[in-house]
């Protein structure tokens, strides 16, 4: 049965007055034609433009000198990141030795002083876990705020976040975060979610979901965690972001995973098996062991490397010391307010990693029988 | 609106105008309201949205501002710069809203893009409401029931005692009548409709 596509019916179209399989038709009908399309094109801005006094009116109440300003501050948070990202970068070519290339662990840079935020300390039982910092944050931000949104609908939802990312929610699925995002972003995820992350590279973004947290560095991906289903997955559309443990004591996932765009990252939580997809076919092991680790260093849940992430230079002292099992000594007063973001892997000697901190704390480091002295 | 740089003048801005930060300022104070306008419009954003869209769309072209031909001009790349975003967005959100609804979203019904970059938008106000006004008053009645309230067909015609084929008439004619009265305002572009229906 056709119905002829009549001015009349388009309009009742466009005012939502149609039932669906009517709505299928007419969508039907333009789809079928160029000159279709523009004549529905032609009625629906009318209809559209119609009703845009509202729109127009608060358009016109904007106060851009306001939004210009805020506007500026924006740009100066990403042209300062801008310059510490250059300033790290610069540190990799000057200090760094040539690394064997592996694409899961890409050279990252150390520096002191930058908070790249690039993931959380990743260092065994020592770890923080999120959820604990959470907590000392909500504690710290009196009145942070924490919010929530829920899909019933049926249909996907789209959220926007006060930092104007974008999150596509879908049925079913629930998302929670804590404002303000002062030093973080911050989002909790039960179900699904496509999210459209605004880059800040001062303030990571990070989606929690089950086992597995995922940092972005500024791109879309999609997060799948029903709270019943044996599997998670992440799925990389644009940009670059990096898996991890939510809690590293607890999980198998034991290193941080990089995706580039078109990968899906899945883990079976009950198998305890994670593993990649590319859009066609290919899969990859993730937890096979990419290099035997240096039997010098304690097996640290086989972690093949470690992280500092902005710790207190005196913190990563002491770890680096229980983890080589040597004596590290210091004075404290020349290592307060320094801080120190790196990544190391296990087969970097302990030798390697003193001098470069010494270097970029301008410390003098001196071996002795029984372990590293640093000082002025 | 506040007007930071005289129409005229506007049109006639190059990159080159927008590699300091004051002249960046002034460009983007002026078009901002418009562009917020133009995302609800073209797009079907709510507010908070297009002010989403706009400030991304800005950020991109601060970035990109030494990268850019400075003799060539700024705003039409401005506006190509939103339709990306808002295309980008709308793709990827994949809104299963009203399956035509969807593909023309997408399509984005071409207000026409030179037209739109130096409007006025007290004119364009004032020309749909000029539009409405001036509709015969049962026309008017029906449309704006349908158009402002919500209401269906048969609501309408209950409403206003008339019958549903009035309603139906009325409404017809009275969106025949806005198509030509805001002509100015309004062309379609179809090209990108029949790039983005190849998905």
């Amino acid at each position: 049965m056709e119905t002829k596509i009549t001015d009349a019916l388009l309009t009742r179209f466009l005012a939502n007055d149609l039932p669906v399989d009517e709505q299928e038709q007419v969508a039907q009908w333009i789809a079928a034609s160029a000159a279709n399309r523009r004549h529905f094109l032609e009625l629906r801005n009318a209809w559209e433009l119609a009703g845009m006094q509202e729109a127009i009116d608060q358009a016109q109440g904007i106060d851009a000198e306001d939004k210009w300003t805020s506007f500026r501050q924006g740009i100066e948070a990403d042209d300062n990141a801008e310059a510490e990202e250059a300033l790290s970068a610069r540190y990799i070519d000057l200090y760094s030795p040539p690394r064997r290339r592996s694409w899961l662990i890409p050279a990252i840079a150390a520096s002191v002083l930058v908070v790249l935020g690039l993931g959380w300390l990743l260092l065994g039982r020592e770890a923080q876990s999120p959820a604990m910092v959470q907590q000392q944050e909500e504690k710290q931000e009196q009145q942070a705020l924490v919010q929530s949104a829920v899909n019933n609908t049926g249909k996907d939802k789209t959220i926007y976040l006060p930092d104007s990312s974008v999150v596509t929610l879908a049925d079913k699925s629930e998302i929670s975060y804590q404002l303000p995002f002062t030093r973080h972003r911050a989002v909790t995820l039960t179900g699904k979610a496509m999210f459209r992350v605004t880059h800040d590279a001062a303030r990571p973004f990070t989606v929690y979901s089950k086992e597995v947290a995922t940092t972005v560095l500024g791109t879309v991906f999609t997060v799948t965690a029903w709270p019943a289903g044996r599997k998670l997955s992440v799925r990389l559309y644009e940009g670059k972001v990096v898996v991890r443990p939510v809690d590293a004591t607890r999980t198998a996932i034991q290193q941080e995973v990089f995706l580039v765009p078109g990968q899906e990252f899945t883990f079976d939580g009950r198998a305890q098996v994670g593993w990649f997809r590319k859009k066609k076919g290919g899969t990859e092991v993730v937890n096979d062991r990419q290099e035997a680790d240096n039997p010098l260093v304690p097996d640290d849940n086989g972690a093949t490397w470690y992280m500092f992430n902005n710790q207190p230079l005196d913190q990563v002292l002491q770890e680096l010391s229980a983890l080589y099992n040597v004596k590290i000594s210091y004075n404290k007063r020349d290592v307060r307010n320094s801080y120190f973001t790196a990544k190391y892997r296990s087969t970097d000697t302990l030798d390697t990693i003193l001098e470069r901190i010494a270097r970029l704390n301008k410390l003098t480091i001196t071996k002795n029988d029984d372990g590293y002295k640093l000082s002025k | 609106m506040n007007c930071y740089i005289p129409e005229h003048r506007q049109e006639h801005l190059h990159f080159g105008d927008l590699r300091q930060e004051a002249g960046f300022g002034a460009f983007f104070k002026s078009n901002y309201a418009r562009l917020c306008v133009y995302c609800r419009f073209k797009y079907g954003f709510d507010a908070a949205g297009a002010e989403d869209i706009v400030n991304a769309s800005f950020g991109k072209l601060w970035e990109a501002r030494h990268q850019l031909d400075p003799q060539l001009p700024a705003t039409p790349y401005l506006y190509k710069i939103v339709d990306n975003q808002s295309l980008n967005l709308l793709k990827h959100a994949r809104v299963q809203h009203r399956y035509a609804e969807q593909v023309l979203h997408k399509a984005g019904a071409d207000l026409a893009g030179p037209s739109f970059h130096s409007v006025d938008l007290k004119q364009l106000r004032d020309a749909i409401d000029a539009a409405i006004a001036g509709m015969p008053d049962q026309m008017r009645r029906v449309f704006q029931l349908s158009r402002f309230e919500g209401l269906k067909y048969t609501e309408i015609a209950g409403e206003l005692a008339i019958s549903v084929k009035t309603v139906e008439t009325q409404m017809t004619r009275a969106l025949h009548r806005l198509r030509q009265q805001l002509a100015d305002y309004l062309t379609t572009g179809i090209l990108v409709v029949s790039l983005l229906l190849q998905h």
